[in-house]
C-alpha cells in the first residue's frame, strides 16, 4: 500500500498546534509507515522552495494550522491547495481564526501603533515600523505584508475538513489520523472532527444540571467554583451549551469553564451571538420586582463581551472585524 | 419547517371603507397579490368587517390559508385575529393558516402619500410568512377532572362550584377535616361592604357540608401530594394520605374512644390552648363527621378498640398512595403566619405575647387562659412583620397584608364584648388601613373604646405582672406601656410553598405565586395553563375574597374540563431529539413549564406551550422551533420587506412583541399621529425575546440598517421576563458592536407599552436620524 503523501504549515498560531502532533505520544513513530511528510517547515527542514517544487495536485493531505494574518501565510494556504487534493484546517485558529483572531477588534493601523509605540514595554527611540519593503545601503529587504483583518483558513482557499481545538485533543488528533487515508479519498465520515452536539451533552456534570437560573455571574477568579455541579449553574460563563463536544470537556475537568475553542454548534447563525443570548436570558435575580437597571447588573461581570463570547471564532463572525 | 406542498393562497383586500384606498392603489395591490406564489384567488372588498363573511366563505373556497389586507389583527375593534381563527374555523381551515398585512393602523394611518408601494411591501411580508405556516397540531386530550388543593374556604368553594357543574373533583387537605383557617375564626368579619360578623360555627360547616354531600367531591383529609408532573397535557399526581385508623363510614362521633384513650396532646386546632387525646376530634362541628387518630402519639394500647360501638377502629390501618390523571389544578393552600420567633424584640416566648390566629382561639374561650392569667389590658400591635422594609427578609416582610388592621380591631370589639372594662390599645404604625366601608366602621366606633397609639415597638419584656413594651412614637419619643397581654398582628405568607415549586408556578419574591399577564383580565390563571391559584394563597384575604376567587377559579376550569380537550395555539414549539444536547437551557427559561427534560432530550408538552419562543431563542442547539414563527419565516419576512425602499434610505425594522409594543404602533395610527419615516417595517413578535442575538445579526447581514426590539415595559412581560432578557440581549450585542467600532445606534432595544406608541414613534425617528448618519450597514449585503 502506498503511504498517503502529506504536508504541514502553520500561519498565525502559536505552535501549540504542531507540538500538539508530536505529542500524541508513541503513536508518532507509527507514522512514517503509513504517511511520507513531504513539508513541516516546523517539525523538520524544508524550505519553502521543496514546496513549490512539488507537482500542483500531487499531495494527498495538506495540514495547515494557524490563522491568516499576513500575505506570506496567505500565499503559502494558496500554494498549499494547488498542491494538495484535500486541505486539512487544523485547530481553532485555522477552523475559525482563533486567538489572533481577536486582533480584529482593532485596525492594523492601531495595533502596529501599539506594539510598536504604545505598549509600555517598549522603546522605540527612532521610530521604527516594519514595512513591507525597506532598504539600506542598495539592499532591498522584504517582509510579508501585515493584512488588514485575521482570517480564518476557510475564508482564503476552500477547506475539506475541519479539525477544531486549542489545540486539537489527542483523542481529536488521533481521530485524523486513523482518518488521513479516508481523507485523501475524500469520503471522510466527517467533515469536522467534532460532536454536532454541544459539549453539555457529553460533559460529566451534565446530570448535575438542575435547570436553574445563577443569580450572579462571576468571572473565573472570583470565585472557587464547586468541582461537581455543573459551572454554568455556579454562575460562571461556560460555554459548553454552545460549544461542540469532542474534547473530552478537558476543562471542565480541571474545574475550568468551556471558552468554546471545539466551535460553535452547527446550527447556530453566528458563533457568539447565541451564547450570548442564552446567558442573557438564564442569569441575574428577581428580575421581577427589580428596576431595569439593577437587572442589567449581572452583565457587569461581562467585562469584554467580544473575549468572553468570541475567543476562538471573531473572524467567523457576522460582525468580524472593526473597520477603520 | 417543511411547505405544504402547494399553498393554495386566497387574498382579500380590503379598502376599510375608502380609508386603504386613499392612500394605496388597491388595484394594483390586488394584481400584484395575484402574482405572488401560491396565490389562486384576490377578493377586494369594501368593509370586511361590516359585511356578511358568507360571501368571503364562498369566494374562498378551495384555498387552504388566506391573507388579510387591511386593519390590525391585534388592535382592530372589528376585525381581529379572535374573529379571523373563528372564519377559518368555519370555512373548514385550521385556524393558524393566515397572516395579516396591517395596512390600515400600521400605514395608512400613520403615514401621509402614496403608500403602494409600503402596502406592497407589506403584503408581501404577510405572503412570505404565510406561505410557510403550519396548521395547528390536533387538540390534545384533557381529563374532564379537577383536583382542588387545599380545603380551606377557596378550595371549597371551587370544589363546590366544579361538581355542581358536572366536573369531577379530587380534593386534597392536609389536616384532618376542612375548613383551612376559616373555621378556627369564631367571628368573621363578613365584608367590605357590611359591618356584621357571622360566626364560623355557623358558616364553615355550611360550606363544608356542601363539599361533603357533592357527589363528585371526593374528598381526601390528612393528605398530601406528594407529586404533581405534567404528563401528555394533564396532571399526574401522586396523593399520599395517612393511614385511617378510624373508618369514617362507621364512626358517629361519640367520643368513647377519646374518653378512655390514656395519651393527651396539643390540640392544634386550638393553637396549643386546650389537649386533645390521641384520639379525638379536633373541633366538634370538623366535617368529615369523625373522629381521628395522630399515629405518632398513639401507643398502640388499644384501649379505644374496646369501647368503640361501631368497631369503627383499625390500629393496623396502612397509609395509601392514590394516583390519577387530572385536566385542571386549583390550588388553594392559603396562608401561613409570619413565624414570630424571627422577630426578637416582640418577646414571642413569653405566654403574655400571642399571635392573631392564637388571639382568635382565645375569643372562643372567652377571653379565658387556660393557665389562668389576668386579661384585663390587652394590647395589640398592628404591622407584626408587615411594612418592615428595609429589614430583612424573612424577618419582616415589605408588603401590607392588608387584613390585618381590620381584624386587630374585630379581635378588640370582641374582647371589649367579652371585658366590657378591659383597657386595650392599639398601636400602629403610621396609620390604620382597615379598608372599605365596613372595616373603618369597626374602626371609628373602635375609637370608644380602644386607645390607638401611633409608634413603633422596639421591646417586649416580661414585667412582674404581665409585660412593659417600649415604644418609640413618630416625633422619637420613646414610651411605656404596661399590659397583661400583647397580641401581634403578623405578617402573612403563601402556604404550599414545596407545591408551587413542584409545579414551577412562577411567584413573586416572597414566594406568593404569580398571576400571568394580563393579570387584571385573569384573576387565578397562573403562569402555568390550567393551574388555578384561589384564596390566601394569592395575597392575604378576608373569607369572601377568598371565596369569590374560589369560584372564578372553578369557572375556568370549567372550561377546559368541559370541553374535554385543549385546543393547541397557532404557535407551540417542538423539540427536535436529534439535534437536543441537553442543556436544559430551555427548561430553564421556559416561563410557562412546558417543557421537562427525558433520556431522550427536552419534551414539550404543547398543551402547555404558550407559544412566547423563549425557549427556541435561547436553544443553542436549534434543537427546539416554534411552530409558525421560525428564524426562516422571520427572514423570509426581511428578505421582501424592503423591495419599494430607495437604495439610500436607511431601513429600519421594528420587532415589536405581540401584546405591548405591537400595539403600541398600531395606536400611533389610531391616534392619528403621523411619522415620516415609511422606510420602516415592523414584525410582530411572539414575545421580545422570541429573537435572539443571533437572528438579529442575520437580520443586520440581509442589509437592514437598524432594528428597534421592542417588548412589555417592566413588570409587565407576558411571558415572565422576556423584556429583561432582550435587554440583557441587546446589552451585550450593543457592547460586543462597539468593541468592534460600530455605532451601537443601529440596534436599540425600547420598553414600549400600549399607550407610549409616542416614544415608540419618537425611537423611529432617532433612529432615522442616526442611520442617516452612519450611513449603510457595512457588513449587511443589500437587500
Ligand atoms: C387572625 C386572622 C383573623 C381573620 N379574620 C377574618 C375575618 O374576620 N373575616 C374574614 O373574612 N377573614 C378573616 N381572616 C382571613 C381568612 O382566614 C382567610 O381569608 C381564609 O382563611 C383564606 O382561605 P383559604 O381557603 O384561601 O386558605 P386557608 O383558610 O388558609 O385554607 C388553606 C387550607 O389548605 C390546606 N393546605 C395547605 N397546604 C396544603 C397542602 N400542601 N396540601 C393539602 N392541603 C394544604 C390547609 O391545611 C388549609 O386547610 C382572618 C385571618 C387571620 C389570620
Ligand atoms: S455548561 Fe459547562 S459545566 Fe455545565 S454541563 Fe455544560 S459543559 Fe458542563
Ligand atoms: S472545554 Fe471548551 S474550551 Fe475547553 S477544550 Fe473543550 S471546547 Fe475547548
Ligand atoms: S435548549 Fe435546546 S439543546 Fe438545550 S436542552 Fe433545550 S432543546 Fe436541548
Ligand atoms: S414557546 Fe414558551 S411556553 Fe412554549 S415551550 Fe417554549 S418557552 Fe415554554
Amino acid at each position: 500500500m502506498s503511504r498517503i503523501r502529506i504536508i504541514l504549515n502553520w500561519g498565525a498560531s502559536c505552535g501549540g498546534c504542531d507540538v500538539s502532533i508530536l505529542d500524541v505520544g508513541r503513536a508518532i513513530l507509527d507514522l512514517p509507515e503509513s504517511v511520507e511528510i513531504l513539508y513541516w517547515p516546523v517539525a523538520l527542514d524544508f524550505k519553502r522552495q521543496d514546496l513549490e517544487n512539488l507537482p500542483d495536485g500531487s499531495v494527498d493531505v495538506g495540514i495547515i494550522n494557524g490563522a491568516v494574518r499576513t500575505a506570506e501565510q496567505e500565499e503559502e494556504a494558496r500554494i498549499f491547495r494547488t498542491k494538495c487534493k484535500q486541505i486539512v484546517a487544523y485547530g481553532s485558529c485555522a477552523c475559525f481564526g482563533g486567538i489572533p483572531g481577536l486582533a480584529n477588534q482593532f485596525t492594523s493601523e492601531e495595533l502596529l501603533q501599539r506594539a510598536y509605540f504604545e505598549a509600555p514595554s517598549n522603546v522605540n527611540e527612532e521610530g521604527t515600523m516594519p514595512q513591507p519593503v525597506s532598504g539600506q545601503e542598495g539592499f532591498s529587504l522584504t517582509l510579508p505584508e501585515f493584512l488588514p483583518e485575521v482570517r480564518s483558513l476557510e475564508q482564503v482557499v476552500p477547506v475539506d475538513c475541519y479539525v477544531p481545538g486549542c489545540p486539537p485533543s489527542n483523542s481529536t488528533i488521533m481521530e485524523l489520523l486513523g482518518a488521513l487515508g479516508s481523507i485523501a479519498a475524500g469520503n471522510a465520515a466527517k467533515k469536522v472532527l467534532a460532536s454536532d452536539k454541544a459539549l453539555c451533552y457529553d460533559c460529566p456534570r451534565g446530570k448535575t444540571k438542575e435547570a436553574k437560573k445563577a443569580a450572579t455571574l462571576y468571572r473565573p477568579h472570583e470565585i472557587i467554583a464547586g468541582s461537581e455541579h455543573c459551572l454554568l449553574e455556579q454562575g460562571i460563563v461556560c460555554l459548553g451549551f454552545a460549544t461542540r463536544g469532542g474534547c473530552g470537556a478537558r476543562c471542565i475537568n480541571v474545574n475550568m469553564p468551556c471558552r468554546g475553542c471545539y466551535g460553535w454548534l452547527p446550527a447556530m447563525s453566528d458563533p457568539g451571538a447565541e451564547a450570548m443570548s442564552a446567558i442573557a436570558s438564564i442569569t441575574g435575580e428577581w428580575e421581577d420586582y427589580l428596576q431595569p437597571p439593577k437587572i442589567m447588573e449581572v452583565l457587569e461581570a461581562v467585562k469584554d463581551a467580544v473575549g468572553i463570547f468570541y475567543p476562538f471564532s471573531l473572524p467567523s463572525a457576522i460582525i468580524n472585524r472593526k473597520r477603520g | 419547517m417543511k411547505n405544504a406542498p402547494n399553498p393554495r393562497i386566497g387574498v382579500v383586500v380590503c379598502s376599510c371603507g375608502g380609508q386603504i384606498a386613499e392612500k394605496v392603489n388597491v388595484e394594483v395591490l390586488a394584481e400584484k397579490a395575484a402574482e405572488l406564489e401560491g396565490v389562486v384567488k384576490v377578493s377586494r372588498v369594501d368593509n370586511l368587517c361590516r359585511q356578511d363573511l358568507s360571501r368571503i366563505k364562498q369566494d374562498f373556497q378551495g384555498c387552504d390559508r388566506l391573507l388579510f389586507a387591511g386593519c390590525s389583527e391585534r388592535s382592530s375593534l372589528t376585525f381581529t385575529e379572535d374573529r379571523i381563527g373563528a372564519l377559518l374555523s368555519e370555512m373548514g381551515l385550521n385556524k393558524a393558516m393566515f397572516e395579516v398585512a396591517n395596512l390600515r393602523e400600521q400605514c395608512v394611518w400613520i403615514h401621509d402619500g402614496d403608500l403602494t408601494g409600503k402596502a406592497l411591501d407589506m403584503l408581501r411580508m404577510a405572503h412570505a410568512k404565510l406561505k410557510s405556516n403550519l396548521p395547528t397540531p390536533d387538540p390534545v386530550k384533557i381529563m374532564p377532572k379537577s383536583i382542588v388543593i387545599g380545603g380551606g374556604p377557596a378550595g371549597m368553594q371551587a370544589a363546590v362550584d366544579l361538581a355542581a357543574a358536572g366536573t369531577d373533583v379530587v380534593l386534597v387537605e392536609k389536616r384532618a377535616y376542612l375548613g383551612g383557617h376559616f373555621c378556627q375564626i369564631p367571628y368573621l368579619l363578613q365584608c367590605e361592604g357590611w359591618p356584621a360578623m357571622c360566626v364560623s360555627d355557623c358558616v364553615a360547616p355550611v360550606q363544608a357540608r356542601k363539599v361533603a354531600f357533592s357527589p363528585r367531591v371526593k374528598i381526601l383529609t390528612n393528605a398530601e401530594v406528594a407529586d404533581i408532573a405534567r404528563e401528555n397535557g394533564n396532571f399526574r399526581v401522586t396523593i399520599t394520605r395517612q393511614a385511617r385508623f378510624v373508618d369514617p363510614e362507621r364512626c358517629v362521633s361519640c367520643g368513647k374512644c377519646a374518653e378512655v384513650c390514656p395519651v393527651e396532646m396539643q390540640n392544634e386546632y386550638e393553637y396549643g390552648w386546650t389537649k386533645r387525646k390521641a384520639i379525638d376530634k379536633e373541633y366538634r362541628l370538623a366535617i368529615p363527621d369523625t373522629y381521628t387518630l395522630d399515629s405518632g402519639a398513639c401507643t398502640r394500647c388499644g384501649e379505644c378498640l374496646n369501647v368503640c360501638p361501631t368497631g369503627a377502629i383499625d390500629l393496623d390501618a396502612q397509609p395509601e398512595i392514590v394516583e390519577d390523571t387530572f385536566g385542571t389544578v386549583i390550588l388553594a393552600t392559603g396562608f401561613k403566619t409570619l413565624n414570630l420567633n424571627t422577630l426578637e424584640e416582640l418577646n414571642y416566648a413569653s405566654p403574655n405575647v400571642l399571635s392573631s390566629m392564637e388571639m382568635e382561639r382565645l375569643i372562643a374561650a372567652r377571653l379565658n387562659r387556660p393557665g389562668g392569667g389576668e386579661v384585663e389590658r390587652i394590647t395589640f400591635m398592628l404591622c407584626g412583620g408587615s411594612r418592615s422594609a428595609g429589614k430583612e427578609i424573612p424577618k419582616g416582610m415589605p408588603y401590607c397584608s392588608k387584613t390585618c388592621c381590620s381584624i386587630a380591631v374585630k379581635q378588640a370589639n370582641r374582647a371589649a364584648a367579652l371585658k366590657p372594662h378591659a383597657e386595650i390599645a392599639m398601636i400602629y404604625f403610621g396609620d390604620v388601613r382597615t379598608y372599605g366601608r365596613a372595616f373603618e366602621q369597626f374602626y371609628n366606633d373602635a375609637k370608644d373604646y380602644v386607645e390607638f397609639i401611633n409608634g413603633e415597638v422596639v421591646r417586649v419584656e416580661d414585667a412582674d405582672a404581665g409585660l412593659k413594651l417600649h415604644l418609640v412614637t413618630p416625633d422619637g419619643e420613646t414610651e411605656e406601656l404596661e399590659t397583661d397581654l400583647l397580641v401581634l398582628a403578623e405578617a402573612l405568607l403563601p402556604q404550599g410553598n414545596r407545591l408551587i415549586e413542584k409545579l414551577k408556578l412562577k411567584t413573586d419574591r416572597y414566594s406568593y405565586p404569580l398571576e400571568v399577564q394580563p393579570r387584571i383580565l385573569r384573576p387565578t390563571e397562573s403562569f402555568i395553563d390550567r393551574v388555578y391559584i384561589a384564596g390566601a394563597v394569592t395575597g392575604p384575604k378576608m373569607v369572601q375574597e377568598s371565596i369569590e376567587q374560589g369560584s372564578a377559579a372553578a369557572l375556568r376550569a370549567l372550561q377546559h374540563g368541559a370541553k374535554g380537550e385543549k385546543e393547541l395555539l397557532k404557535f407551540v414549539s417542538e423539540v427536535d431529539p436529534e439535534r437536543c444536547s441537553h442543556c436544559r437551557i430551555c427548561e430553564t427559561v421556559c416561563p410557562h413549564g412546558a417543557i421537562r427534560m427525558t433520556g431522550e432530550g427536552a419534551a414539550v408538552d404543547q398543551a402547555f406551550c404558550q407559544g412566547c419562543g423563549l425557549c427556541a431563542s435561547a436553544c443553542p442547539s436549534h434543537a427546539i422551533r416554534l411552530r409558525n414563527f421560525s428564524n426562516a419565516q422571520i427572514l423570509d419576512q426581511v428578505a421582501v420587506a424592503f423591495s419599494e425602499v430607495n437604495g439610500d434610505e436607511p431601513k429600519i425594522l421594528g420587532l415589536l412583541c405581540y401584546w405591548c409594543s405591537y400595539a403600541s404602533a398600531d395606536l400611533m395610527g389610531v391616534n392619528g399621529l403621523k411619522i415620516p419615516q415609511q422606510n420602516f417595517r415592523s414584525v410582530r413578535i411572539r414575545c421580545s425575546s422570541s429573537v435572539n442575538a443571533g437572528l438579529l445579526l442575520e437580520i443586520f447581514k440581509m442589509g437592514v440598517d437598524g432594528i428597534i426590539i421592542a417588548g412589555c415595559p417592566p413588570k409587565n412581560c407576558h411571558h415572565g421576563s422576556g423584556n429583561y432578557m432582550t435587554a440583557k440581549r441587546v446589552m451585550l450585542l450593543n457592547t460586543v458592536m462597539r468593541q468592534l467600532g460600530l455605532s451601537a445606534g443601529r440596534l436599540k432595544w425600547e420598553y414600549i407599552g400600549v399607550p407610549m406608541w409616542r416614544d415608540l414613534a419618537k425611537a423611529i425617528e432617532e433612529m432615522d436620524r442616526t442611520l442617516r448618519k452612519l450611513g449603510p450597514n457595512p457588513f449587511g449585503r443589500s437587500l
